[in-house]
């Protein structure tokens, strides 16, 4: 006996010759399933439960005349089965028997599972097996397709929420900080692939650099938080208090947590600190020593300690200060070493200014793999270098010599020595300026030499030169100044002296 | 500040810093129209906007009452101040 496809019949079989008939016709039928099934899969796709599936394994059921067909794909069955079928193991091959198997049955492995047909008067044929072999082909094969398009599209999800977050940090966190005078501040930030945590900020006497736990868009978002927190927080007395009520409740409730460490400072080098779990925060002492300050809170959203704890230091003139995340000293070689914060003190220790110290250590980085945010903020307590010209004058021998000391790497230095003098002589004989102050202050690539006197209001900028090359008694030395210092900057101070700041180029030729 | 006053024309040798300072009291002792004048700067390392109106003053008087007036021996800094200022090429520079 075998199955008709076209009538779904049985049939009795009666000579060789109408049985080679017949299984040439089922042969047939077969190949016409087949080449429809898979037109069928190549065209439309799939949808995203297994009902494609079923109906081609049930098709392929009534092809091989089985009562029943099950599938079972990563370990879970289509449709309940006998108990002797969800008892026996998957197959390594195409089978004809399961171990206790109570009916005729032909069940074929593919990549991720295996299918089964059961429920047939006689036994399965090869044929039968054949059309299986295939089916099961083609259904690993859609079951595999369909799990890439899944990782595509979880990948794609994935890359969008990282972009996504990626946008968010840039817009809120800047690119460049800036500190109150007499500091020198600069800072490295290296983002990990997908977003982490880092944030820092600069606002008024106030730096804060912070690590939230976690990457992606929950990171984003509280970094978002702390971004717009921390301004308001630096604002009022109690605002660090209320910003660390707030956020602890927050973090804690989206089982996050996050370490912070603020530092505020004052013209006069005073510090205070706050460290809630960050990594501890490095002084560099002009002696070379390395002061660390350590947490004295657990980090936000773990568990809140009763009263802040601040900490209170005093910068000499040259001291620096490192603040970073664990990204840094996390970073490792390729013999797995961490860089440990014996190293960043190492190299800290090798600096005499904060650009030193930014470059020797992004150097000494280079050898390390770093797999996380890493943010690197350096802090320089640098009081200006003054000199005081007092009037009547006999000479500006002194006060040149002060110049050249003081910005010893501006290489056009006796021009600026010559525009400088004769912006003083200009104070005291036409402003009639008593007392004229030089600062100078040192930045990463230029002196900014800032003149404060007291003679009446002058403003370099609004002044025209006379047009060189006349036979004139005077009037050279605005040219001069014009010519040698042509970035200037001018204001008028509360006490209404006149403050003349010009920018020296380093290295300038 | 040397000035040789055996010879005629006067060789005025000047010497360090040609500044407001300095030019203040050469005015009273250097000038043009007593006789010529050879102002030797080959020793001046710093010159500043008033020695320029100095230099340029004495070329008027000069012009003005007929004597002749030549500046020489010029560092370089002094000429690149000169240049700067645009009257090197107006005094009478001994090149």
């Amino acid at each position: 006996m075998t199955f008709s496809p076209f009538s779904g019949d049985l049939v009795p079989v009666s000579d060789p010759l109408e049985a080679a008939l017949q299984a040439l016709g089922d042969s047939f039928d077969q190949l016409v399933f087949l080449k429809e099934e898979i037109h069928h899969f190549l065209s439309a796709g799939l949808s995203d439960d297994l009902s494609d599936l079923l109906h081609t394994i049930r098709e392929a059921q009534n092809l091989v005349g089985a009562d029943h067909s099950a599938l079972n794909a990563e370990g879970r069955w289509s449709v309940p089965v006998p108990h002797w079928i969800e008892n026996a193991p998957p197959p390594e091959r195409i089978v004809f028997t399961l171990t206790g198997a109570e009916d005729h049955c032909l069940a074929v492995p593919f990549s991720e599972g295996w299918l089964v047909f059961w429920g047939k008067v006689q036994p399965f044929t090869s044929g039968d097996a054949s059309l299986a072999e295939m089916v099961a082909t083609l259904v690993g094969t859609a079951l595999l397709s369909r799990h890439a398009q899944r990782k595509l599209m979880e990948h794609q999800l994935s890359l969008r929420e990282r972009n996504l977050a990626s946008r968010i940090w840039q817009q809120l966190v800047p690119t460049q900080v800036r500190c109150i005078e007499p500091y020198h501040l600069d800072l490295v930030f290296e983002p990990a692939e997908d977003v982490g945590g880092d944030f820092y900020l600069s606002v008024g006497n106030w730096l804060a650099v912070g690590d939230i736990s976690g990457k992606g868009l929950p990171a984003a978002l509280f970094t978002a938080m702390f971004m717009a927190s921390l301004p308001i927080a630096f604002q009022h007395p109690s605002g660090i208090s209320a910003m660390e009520v707030s956020l602890h409740e927050l973090l804690e409730r989206s089982e996050m947590f996050a370490t912070l460490a603020l530092l505020h400072i004052d013209a006069q080098g005073q510090f205070q600190l706050l460290n809630y779990g960050h990594p501890p925060i490095l002084h560099l002492r002009r002696s070379s020593t390395v002061g660390e300050y350590r947490a004295v809170a657990p980090p936000l959203g773990t568990f809140r300690l009763d009263q802040m704890i601040l900490q209170h230091g005093q910068f000499e003139p040259g001291d620096m200060m490192c603040l970073y995340t664990d990204g840094l000293i996390e970073a490792q070689d390729g013999a797995g070493e961490l860089y440990q914060i014996t190293r960043l003190k190492e190299n800290l220790s090798k600096s005499k200014t904060i650009w030193d110290a930014k470059n020797i250590i992004v150097e000494s980085l280079a050898s390390y793999r770093v797999t996380d945010d890493f943010t690197l903020m350096l802090l320089e307590y640098r009081p200006p270098q003054t000199y005081t010209v007092t009037v009547p004058m006999e000479g500006l021998e002194g006060m040149e010599h002060f110049i050249k000391t003081q910005c010893s790497d501006c290489t056009q230095l006796e021009m600026v020595c010559l525009a400088i003098h004769e912006f003083v002589l200009n104070a005291a004989r036409h402003g009639g300026a008593q007392s004229i102050r030089l600062e100078v202050f040192e930045h990463e690539k230029t002196y900014a030499l800032r003149v404060t006197d007291d003679g009446s209001p002058f403003d370099i900028r609004t002044k025209e030169p006379y047009p060189p090359g006349e036979l004139r008694e005077g009037g050279y030395g605005i040219l001069i100044i014009k010519k040698a210092l042509p970035k200037v900057d001018y204001r008028q101070t509360d006490q209404g002296h006149n403050e003349t700041t010009f920018e020296l180029q380093k290295g300038f030729l | 500040m040397h000035v040789n006053e055996e010879n005629t024309p006067y060789v005025c040798q000047l010497s360090g810093r040609l500044d407001a300072f300095a030019v203040a009291k050469l005015k009273e002792q250097v000038g043009v129209s007593q006789s010529d004048l050879i102002l030797d700067l080959c020793e001046v390392n710093f010159i500043d906007s008033s020695a320029i109106a100095w230099l340029i003053g004495l070329y008027k008087q000069s012009r003005i009452s007929g004597r002749s007036f030549t500046i020489r021996g010029l560092q370089d800094t002094v000429r690149l101040i000169l240049e700067i200022t645009g009257v090197y090429d107006i005094l009478p520079i001994q090149r």
